[in-house]
């Protein structure tokens, strides 16, 4: 949806992912800065990111404004046309009318026609110099910069996940192909479509024909006072807002609390779960349970917790080279201790499997040596890398990874993370240890 | 010609649940001494998956409440990729396609008594996960809740294909939370929203890829329809609160505020008994098929 966004000069910060954009003043604090961020990576590949986006920022800043004086603006694809959102000194200019929030609240929301462009800086600064024939263009990625200048693309892009293309990323046809309007992610796996298609879909027969006009070789009767029917000696679950079958061996990180005491990844400016605003510097990060890290979403559509790791690849039919129960480390077991599947539609993967590890506040994907390798798609991206074998990495919330001819998605809400080293250096020991 | 499955002799096909391929309305075997027709529903787990899911669904069968979906018998067939679930018969189908005409108060009703179900649940520990509009069984003695999807593999959360599901999910559980009486609390809150208004508790969601439409749930907020009356919203609100320890602390404490609800305009069933009545009363023309 954008065709072309150049960079003004002055101070200040642009960022680009995909079709969303934003702008802030160079008074930002870190955290407001890493929350445009990882907002604009997380939904970078929303053809609505900057309604979702903008809907979002609305919502947080409706219960608190914790940088009133801070200038910043985003922009982005709409339900049906661009929105944007500018905040405390900033300004928009659509080439028809100019957005300039009121005093109260501070920030203003406005749907924009850009004719032929949209402009966003610090407000009373004349235009970013933007031209319609220059060739500078802001691709993907944070730069400085006092504003910034988008040309939409002519037509709407739609950008698809699909797994069920072939062609690997480094071959020649990838290079060579035209770019058209749609932008398509596609698995760098060399599935065939319709392979896919029938590995995927669920049963659509009319009647099942191993079981039709035959008797079942195993009943179960569940009727009450049928053997095996028994009450429960399990608790009830607690109440509330309390985490039902909370860990018995949580894994301790450093974080930090919103006043309601919800536990944050540190350098998070707003909660995650109430969206109120966290005062950096009021509380040094402590240690604390780690919340699950979002989810994974698989090619047909199927979404799994990370509150464990994962083992990739179906094993209904266990194999002698599958996992071993309690053999897993930490960052694969789920909480019964036994390492999870993530089934994927396609074949087992018999060797070399892949793992989806948890470790500290971030999620580890480790290639397991097989034929097909092990493929990441960060936001921002525009080719799929290829993991060296046997090798793990950190894995950006957004990303799309992919074994073989599966994709996986992995959405992450704890965005916004300052102090990530810190993070990471003092969570190793307490992993294993936790 | 196809007459029977399972040694279940088929009368028709019905409406599958959220968790189920396929549905039949079925004559009861004589084993299980039933003069009604049974459901026969077809699970995604294969026969070697038949011994645990058969362990969840005794301890969903040992609840004591009259407001979950009675269970007769699962069956297995060597070799088959599905396993089948014999339960009652809906005669009036779901809270989602009902077969006859429900009122507001009926449908209100109707998610009182499947709040009861998913309390009794919770007391002994089960968490549903999946209750949504598709899940709440119009039976002969009131609308009932149905058994939590049982083959879904360890740490799924749901399916965002088609993302209409999605409407139903609690954001928590997008954010990797395990199953609670806070997530089934919002699943009731948006079920009874869903089932009242015709506007969308997430514009644009039902036509997202899935990636989108997890996001657009994980990001943003429902929007309430402003036209549904004041006493409803306030349960629909609350039971939809970003925050978990501002919702309803148990099931039955949404299910005793909708039992007291009462539409200004009754036009329809006005109590649970009355609702039983509507719902049984057309039982003589034949089922969901
Ligand atoms: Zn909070």
């Amino acid at each position: 949806m954008i065709a072309r966004l150049e960079v003004g000069p002055g101070q200040g910060v642009v960022i680009r992912y995909g079709h969303v954009v934003a702008w802030t003043s160079a008074d930002a604090s870190t955290s407001l800065l890493a929350f445009l961020i990882e907002s604009a990576r997380n939904l970078s590949g929303s053809p609505e990111a900057g309604q979702i986006l903008v809907d979002h920022l609305a919502s947080v800043l409706s219960s608190a404004d914790p940088e009133p004086q801070v200038g910043f603006a985003v922009a982005g694809p709409g339900l049906a046309r661009w929105v944007s959102l500018v905040h405390g000194p900033a300004q928009g200019w659509d080439g028809a009318s100019w957005t300039t929030p009121p005093t109260q609240p501070g920030w203003a929301r406005t749907i924009i026609t850009p004719s032929p462009a949209l402009s966003l800086n610090a407000a009373g600064s004349s235009l970013p110099e933007g031209s319609p024939s220059s060739l500078l263009d802001l691709e993907a990625g944070v730069v400085p910069g006092g504003g910034l200048t988008l040309w939409p693309a002519p037509a709407p892009e739609r950008l698809t996940l699909s797994s069920a293309q072939s062609g690997r990323p480094d071959d020649d046809q990838a290079i060579d192909e035209e770019p058209t309007s749609t932008l398509t992610i596609s698995s760098p796996g060399t599935a065939d479509p319709n392979d896919f298609e029938s590995t995927n879909a669920t049963s659509q027969e009319a009647y099942p024909s191993a079981t039709a006009n035959r008797e079942a070789s195993v009943v179960v009767d569940l009727r009450p006072g049928a053997s095996g029917t028994r009450r429960l000696s399990k608790p009830a679950l607690p109440l509330g807002g309390d985490t039902p079958g909370a860990p018995a061996r949580a894994v301790i990180v450093d974080g930090v609390r919103c006043h309601r005491g919800h536990f944050n990844r540190p350098g998070m400016i707003f909660c995650a779960l109430c969206s109120s605003p966290i005062r950096m510097g009021d509380e040094l990060p402590g240690p604390g349970p780690r919340p699950p890290l979002g989810c994974l979403i698989t090619s047909d559509g199927s979404v799994y917790r990370l509150d464990s790791g994962y083992v990739v690849g179906r094993d209904e039919y266990p194999t002698s080279d599958g996992p071993k129960v309690g053999a897993a480390t930490d960052g694969r077991e789920s909480q019964d201790g036994r390492p999870r599947q993530l089934p994927l539609g396609g074949d087992p993967m018999r060797r070399g499997r892949a793992e989806i590890l948890l470790e500290g506040w971030d999620v580890i994907v480790v290639d397991g040596g097989s034929e097909v390798g092990t493929y990441t798609y960060p936001p921002g991206a525009s080719v799929w890398q290829k993991m060296p074998s046997r090798t793990r990495e950190v894995v950006a919330p957004g990303s799309h990874i992919s074994f073989g001819r599966d994709v996986v998605t992995y959405i992450n809400p704890w965005v916004a993370a300052a102090s990530d080293e810190l993070t990471r250096d003092s969570t190793g020991a307490d992993d294993r240890a936790g | 010609m196809l007459s029977s499955v399972v040694g279940y002799r088929i009368l028709g096909r019905a409406e599958p649940a959220a968790s189920a391929r396929t549905a039949y309305l079925c004559e009861a075997p004589d084993r299980l001494g039933l003069a009604d027709q049974v459901l026969l529903s077809e699970l995604a787990g294969s026969f070697l998956r038949l011994t645990e899911v058969s362990d969840l669904l005794r301890q969903y069968c040992a609840v004591a409440s009259d407001h979950l979906l009675v269970l007769h018998e699962l069956l297995g067939d060597e070799g088959s990729s599905s396993l089948f679930l014999a339960s009652e018969a809906p005669s009036r189908g779901t809270l989602a396609n009902a077969t006859i005409p429900l009122e507001p108060q009926a449908k209100v009703l109707a998610l009182a008594a499947a709040a009861r179900g998913a309390h009794a649940l919770h007391e002994v520990g089960i968490a549903h996960g999946t209750i949504s509009p598709d899940a709440i069984f119009l039976t002969g003695r009131g609308p009932v809740l149905g058994p939590p999807d049982m083959v879904r593999p360890a740490g799924k959360v749901t399916t965002s294909k088609p993302a209409v599901v999605l409407n139903y999910v609690d954001p928590a559980l997008l954010r990797g939370e395990a199953p609670s009486r806070a997530s089934d609390i919002w699943s009731l809150g948006a079920s009874l929203h869903m089932s009242l208004s015709n506007t969308a508790l997430y514009p644009g969601l039902d036509d997202d890829e899935p990636v989108i439409a997890v996001q657009r749930v994980l990001y943003s907020r429902p929007r309430l329809d402003p036209g549904l009356p004041a006493g409803i919203l306030d349960v629909i609100r609350s039971c939809m609160a970003s925050d978990m320890s501002e919702r309803p602390p148990t099931a039955i404490a949404v299910a005793s505020i909708l039992e007291g609800y009462e539409f200004a305009d009754l036009s329809g069933p006005a109590s649970k008994a009355d609702l039983a009545e509507a719902v049984s009363a057309s039982d003589q023309t034949g089922g969901i098929a």
